[in-house]
């Protein structure tokens, strides 16, 4: 009794199904017939958010060498949206590996001063690399920062947007602070930011600017 | 059987997991990196005889009682990586029993050309530095990366006992060239 009951059922489903099929199927076919003429199409594509760097001069292809304290190398990048959507919270991080002397600031008795960095764009014109001067409009993004800070992404504060195809021509100032140590019969101090060695991993990121609803 | 509740149920857990994906979700986000080794320099100085190999211990000379003018020649070399602008050492003298009751007054020379490691002559003119029996002595002359500066001690005076004589090699950031600013 039962199997009778679910075999009328799907008898009722299958009959359902081919009929609706055959409505569709002719009322498709007349509405094509009507209207023969009249077509329209849409296509739908994601956007892309693409960041890449190029080098402007040395930029990160060349190591920092022989850095006394107080002195400043500057070196240049291109950061460029070669997506096809704008984006905004233009930003770098650091990861830093190497002596720690060069990564964190020496707390008492140690008085040692870490590596900090300093980032510049330039507006409106583009960077001489050999002078470091801006033929445009100089703009700090990020103000000078000691490298452990960088652990976390520092927002861009003037330019963090960029739109599609725009670039972003940056100045990278690492510098090491000035300070004194003396060195006895070749021996140099305990937390020392001589003979240091640290490997720097710029980060940089950016997001896609929210989305937002058209109408058209 | 198809029960009634099932879709609702289908529907609610759909709800569910949409509403529980962080509100970031959706937005793009693109990186890009770069890698730049930093590496700094350092100064410092060793003491040594005038050809010897610099040590990272300080240096002794050890003078003869009851002898008059006596000398030694040694070398600040310079062990670090940036040329020096000047070399510095501090001097301390004592009795061999820790006495350090009137300590030899001890001159420092440099020679414009080279001692002669016999004679003690210099084979051009000779630059008095300091006459001192203890403190530190700064000599204001460059001495490049690896190379070293030759110095005649002399101890002119007639002394009653065996006095040792620390010399310690002092180097200071100050030393090496100023700051630079450099754009590549």
């Amino acid at each position: 009794m039962k199997a009778q009951r679910v075999s009328h059922h799907l008898r009722v489903v299958a009959t359902s199904v081919f009929a609706g099929s055959l409505i569709l199927v002719a009322g498709t076919s007349v509405f094509a017939g009507l209207n023969a003429t009249v077509s329209a199409s849409q296509t739908d594509s994601a956007g892309t958010l693409i960041l890449s760097t190029a080098n402007n001069g040395a930029g990160f292809s060349q190591p920092i060498t022989n850095l006394a304290p107080g002195d400043v190398v500057n070196r240049y990048v291109t950061l460029t949206n070669s997506g096809t959507l704008a984006s905004q919270s233009l930003g770098l991080s650091i990861a830093a590996t190497g002596s720690s002397t060069l990564i964190t600031d020496g707390i008492a008795p140690a008085t040692n001063k870490a590596l900090t960095v300093t980032v510049l764009s330039c507006t409106s014109g583009t960077w001489n690399t050999s002078t470091g001067v801006c033929s445009g409009t100089t703009n700090t993004e990020i103000s000078e920062t000691s490298l452990s800070a960088f652990t976390s992404q520092k927002v861009f504060s003037v330019s963090p947007a960029l739109a599609a195809g725009a670039t972003s021509q940056l100045q990278i100032r690492t510098k090491l602070p000035d300070q004194n140590e003396t060195t006895v019969n070749g021996v140099v101090p305990t937390a020392t930011v001589q003979n240091g060695s640290a490997t720097l991993s710029y980060l940089f990121n950016q997001a896609q600017l929210t989305g937002a609803t058209s109408n058209s | 059987m198809f029960r009634a509740s099932t879709p609702v149920a289908l529907i609610t857990s759909l709800l569910l997991a949409v509403t529980s994906l962080p509100a970031s979700y959706g937005h793009l986000q693109s990186r890009a990196s770069g890698i730049v080794q930093v590496q700094s320099g350092g100064w410092g100085t060793s003491i040594s005889t005038q050809t010897g190999a610099a040590t990272n211990a300080p240096y002794l000379l050890t003078w003869t009682a009851n002898k008059n003018r006596q000398y030694a020649l040694i070398a600040i070399v310079n062990t670090g990586s940036y040329n020096l602008r000047a070399g510095h050492i501090s001097i301390s003298s004592a009795k061999s029993n820790g006495d350090t009751a009137n300590p030899p007054t001890l001159t420092f020379e440099t020679c414009s050309g080279a001692w002669n490691a016999t004679s003690y002559a210099c084979s051009g003119s000779i630059t008095t530095i300091a006459s001192t029996a203890s403190g530190q002595i700064d000599f204001p002359q460059n001495i490049s990366v690896g190379n070293r500066l030759v110095i005649r001690v002399t101890n002119l005076r007639d002394i009653n006992a065996n006095y040792l004589t620390t010399i310690n090699a002092l180097s200071f950031r100050t030393d090496i060239r100023a700051a630079e600013v450099l754009s590549s």
